[in-house]
């Protein structure tokens, strides 16, 4: 259920280990699978659609995998095997995987349901947020993560004013720091994006479309787009009518089942160790296990996919790796920085090998930083080189 | 001629149609691709990508 990379790639395993299965993928919007971090490019106007599908329907065909978009799944019975579709089409099943993705969460603003206030999850919301940049002047995006920075790189791609706001004391909180968040908003400033951390959005104001926002200490921004991006919720409804155990995703062991027999789960709907991971990397390897445990239980364990988060801003060289301390922690931190040039590195130890980095501005050396973090060998004498890139 | 996927992204490198973007002339294989060349969506380098079976 659901025709994302988790599903999609859940489906190519269980073809390659199951050459005689029937495979279906129920997908609810209209098109075959499409690369969903593609549609900034699409918003920008740099790729068509085509471009960000990789596999055509005669691919499905040839491989035995029949893809029905515009399917909708609205009611499970894990008790019975059975699925409904939305159009009361019933069906049995032998094994079910849960790959229903996440929906973009909607903080509760005043205004938020104002005409020219989106979110950008689905290739129709990317087409509909271009659409409304086309007759805008000025955007607000809210929410300083990844999403709302290449969000706003892909608006000043139409010339607009764009302005981000933040409600953490600085930008991407959950994987820089402090002095990383401020070296990374001047060089954004550079590129024409204003940066508002610490504050957060009160109301949005319009006579039937956006005009206004109200910023906390009174600041007011006239716009006309809103796009806010401020984190994801994952698609539990199916999950609870069916009764399966969920927290902030749908709960997984360590085989991506989840808590009724036969029924497994993986990518942004998944909550693994307390874990939503929300990347595509992670939506990969769990659709590969759940595919191998539902033809083989037990065969196949998760052991976790170490972050990677790249900036995918022109101009801009960001790369957070692992754990990186936001707030500081356990780990021993190590700091190289030059903000004039736009470099920021932060290297963070543990017993003397590499848990996680920030690197900024300079990305040489990354390859050897990244190694080191999937070794786990420790760093020895190689700390002040690995510091400082090519600088030192 | 095999088609390659990145493991960040998940965008497939399709040999007969390469990669014009980068230069990449139709009916390129995924072996002659230089060592500088990147994952035009995500810029992945060469070694993320897994052949597609
Ligand atoms: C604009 C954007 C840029 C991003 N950039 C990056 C990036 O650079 N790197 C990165 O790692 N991650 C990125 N992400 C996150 C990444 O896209 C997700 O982690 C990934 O798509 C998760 O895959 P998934 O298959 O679990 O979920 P999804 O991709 O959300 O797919 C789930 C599918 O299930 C369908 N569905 C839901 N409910 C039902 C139902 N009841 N019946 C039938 N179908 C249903 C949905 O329509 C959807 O197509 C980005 C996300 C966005 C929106
Ligand atoms: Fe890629």
């Amino acid at each position: 259920m659901g025709g994302g990379i988790a599903g999609v790639t859940a489906a190519r395993r269980l073809r390659a280990l199951a050459p005689k299965a029937e495979i279906l993928i129920f997908e609810q919007e209209p098109q075959l699978y499409y690369l969903r971090p593609g549609l900034i490019d699409l918003l920008a106007g740099e790729k068509k659609p085509a471009e960000l599908t990789p596999f055509d329907r005669n691919w499905y065909e040839s491989h035995g995998i029949s893809f029905r978009p515009s399917a909708q799944v609205v009611e499970l019975d894990p008790g019975r095997h059975t699925l409904t579709l939305s159009g009361g089409e019933k069906m049995s099943y032998a094994g079910l995987i849960l790959a229903t993705g996440a929906d973009a969460f909607r903080p509760p603003v005043p205004g938020a349901s104002l005409p020219g206030t989106l979110t950008l999850r689905s290739l129709q919301d990317a087409l509909e947020i271009r659409e409304r940049a086309q007759g805008a002047r000025a955007a607000l995006v809210l929410g300083g993560g990844w999403l709302g920075l290449e969000t706003a790189r892909a608006l000043r791609a139409w010339k607009l004013e764009v302005t981000v706001v933040e409600r953490a004391p600085w930008l991407l909180p959950r994987q820089l720091d402090r002095a990383g968040g401020e070296v990374l908003a001047t060089q954004l400033n550079k590129l024409g994006i204003e940066v508002i951390t610490g504050t957060s959005c009160q109301e949005l104001r319009g006579d039937g479309e956006v005009r206004e926002a109200i910023l906390t200490g009174g600041r007011r921004l006239p716009v006309q787009l809103v796009v806010i991006a401020a984190g994801i919720r994952p698609r539990l409804g199916l999950a609870r009518q069916a009764g399966l155990a969920v927290n902030r995703g749908v709960v997984v062991d360590d085989w991506l089942a989840t808590s009724a027999e036969g029924v497994y789960a993986c990518g942004d709907v998944a909550e693994w160790q307390g874990k939503v991971f929300g990347i595509v990397p992670a939506a990969r390897e769990q659709g590969q296990i759940a595919a191998a445990n539902v033809v083989e239980p037990g065969s196949a364990r998760y052991r976790g996919t170490v972050v990677k988060n790249r900036l995918k801003v022109a101009g801009v060289e960001l790369v957070c790796l692992g754990d990186t301390q936001p707030e500081g922690g356990p780990g021993e931190e190590h700091r190289y920085a030059s903000p004039q040039e736009g470099v920021y590195r932060k290297l963070v130890l543990r017993g003397g090998k590499l848990v996680g980095a920030i690197v900024m501005g300079d990305l040489s050396g990354l390859g050897e930083v990244e190694r080191l973090i999937s070794a786990g060998e420790e760093v020895g004498g190689e700390l002040k080189r690995l510091l400082t890139g090519r600088l030192g | 001629m095999e088609k390659w996927e990145c493991t960040v992204c998940g965008w497939v490198y399709d040999p007969e149609k390469g990669d014009p973007s980068q230069g990449i002339e139709p009916r390129t294989p995924f072996s002659d691709l230089p060592d500088s060349w990147v994952c035009p969506e995500c810029g992945a380098p060469k070694s993320m990508f897994e052949k597609l079976s």
